[in-house]
């Protein structure tokens, strides 16, 4: 069902910092090692998009959604969402069939930090209610993704 | 054959070129669309000419190469192996501790620096689909698969299966006026114990970084002493890294592999139209301002 995404919300997960500064923060950047560096993915403030499924690809090196977000004002906004590779989303339980364009779905990104509309994806939630990881599994720590600011 | 009639027997075919200057100019002839179709004759010359080759020196897979008396190597690296990231994901990158660079390199680190403080990328070409070269391909987080032989071992990376060989067969370095620079170099491997010794130059320079930008010179080299441990479960690597017009004396770096049993590699490409899609790219960004417009 389609929500109105009047306010977006935005909530410093905890967990992630704690791993963050467990993790790599004295380095420069670290490239990811899949395909490209996630230094412009800001990691510690992720976002909940609502919307509709344009596009989904189940490729390598990432997959990707293509996501219309409804705005206060009536209109859309297009997002561009990356996941990780299909063979560690495979181990967060999806398929390549687990969704498809015209799906309601919720998203929580790590959206990037210059601002514009996209995202490193963190999980979803599908219209029937059922949760699907990426990045992180359900315990919070990462997957084959760097967790540097 | 479209075309084939019964015409009169020719007890001695035309010339070629008369052949075809003759269905040039009767275009609806049965005849010429035989003569379209027939086969040609490639000659040795012709098929020397499209041919890559190296004369006068016998390649990995000739079977006389292969067959050559030679040692029994110590160890045979044949399969699937994915870098040991367990002391976090800073272990895929070469440095620190860095040597000292030169002008170059001490450019590339402050303005890397400060890119990300701006939470910008930098020089991050292997996400723009530029081969990430060596040494950078060993350590994607994507296994690589190594297939060893007596006179090679192949290397095919999981990551956008960038592709080198390591030649054991004892032949020399490509004279330095005729190589062709790329980004995995020229590998040149040879046993000396328990390690294989592995001599790597010949690179491409252009948007071929290290780590985060550092960039490399006609000069660069890599050694690389390999060792097979812990019962044959796990590849130690040690990276002498050299470049005299960059920085100062030996780059040096220890990483490991550890072999994977169930798994292979598979095509992982990088193309600009996926790229249009994923926000972290120079090419994704694209598409974001295209679209919000």
């Amino acid at each position: 069902m389609r929500t109105p995404n009047d306010e977006r919300q935005r909530t410093v997960n905890k967990r992630n910092l704690g791993f963050i500064t467990g993790a790599v923060l004295a380095l420069a950047a670290v490239p990811a090692g899949a395909h490209h560096s996630f230094a412009m993915f800001d990691q510690a403030r992720p976002l909940t998009l609502t919307g509709t499924v344009t596009q989904f690809q189940w490729t390598n090196p990432h997959s990707f959604i293509e996501l219309d977000v409804l705005t206060k004002s009536g209109g859309t906004e297009h997002w561009s969402i990356e996941l990780n590779s299909p063979n560690n989303l495979t181990r967060q339980g999806w398929k390549r069939t687990s969704i498809k364009r015209g799906d309601k779905v919720t998203v929580t990104i790590s959206p990037l930090r210059d601002g514009k509309k996209g995202g490193l994806f963190s999980r979803i939630v599908l219209a029937d209610g059922h949760v699907l990881n990426g990045e992180r599994g359900a315990d919070g720590k990462a997957i084959n993704v760097p967790t540097t600011n | 054959m479209v075309g084939m009639i019964a015409s009169k027997r020719v007890t001695r075919a035309p010339a070629p070129w008369l052949a075809a200057l003759g269905c040039a100019l009767l275009m609806a002839s049965p005849a010429c669309a035989q003569q379209r179709s027939a086969p040609r004759a490639q000659t040795p010359e012709q098929r020397a000419q499209m041919l890559q080759q190296h004369l006068g020196l016998a390649g990995a897979l000739d079977p006389a190469n292969l067959a050559k008396p030679r040692p029994k190597p110590p160890f045979d690296m044949t399969g699937t192996w994915f870098i040991d990231l367990s002391g976090g994901f800073s272990k895929f990158m070469f440095g620190p501790p860095y040597p000292e660079f030169f002008e170059e390199g001490k450019k590339a680190l402050a303005e890397g620096k400060a890119a990300r403080a701006a939470g910008h990328n930098y020089r991050d070409s292997i996400g723009q689909c530029y081969p990430a070269g060596m040494p950078m391909i060993m350590t994607r987080v994507w296994p690589i698969t190594f297939v060893q032989l007596p006179t090679v071992v192949y290397m095919v990376a999981g990551f956008t299966n960038s592709f080198r060989s390591i030649y054991l067969d004892g032949r020399k370095p490509t004279d330095p006026d005729l190589y062709v620079p790329t980004y995995n170099g020229e590998s040149i491997g040879k046993w000396e114990g328990d390690t294989l010794v592995v001599t790597t130059r010949g690179f491409e320079t252009d948007h071929h970084w290290i780590d985060i930008g550092i960039p490399v010179s006609d000069e660069f080299q890599i050694v690389e002493r390999i060792r097979m441990i812990n019962q044959g479960n796990t590849l130690e690597i040690e990276y002498i890294m050299t470049d005299p017009k960059m920085w100062k004396g030996e780059w040096r770096s220890t990483k490991r592999w550890d072999r994977v049993l169930e798994g292979d590699i598979g095509e992982v490409e990088c193309t600009e139209a996926r790229n249009a899609d994923l926000p972290g790219t120079d090419r994704g960004q694209e598409a974001l301002d295209a679209h919000a417009k």
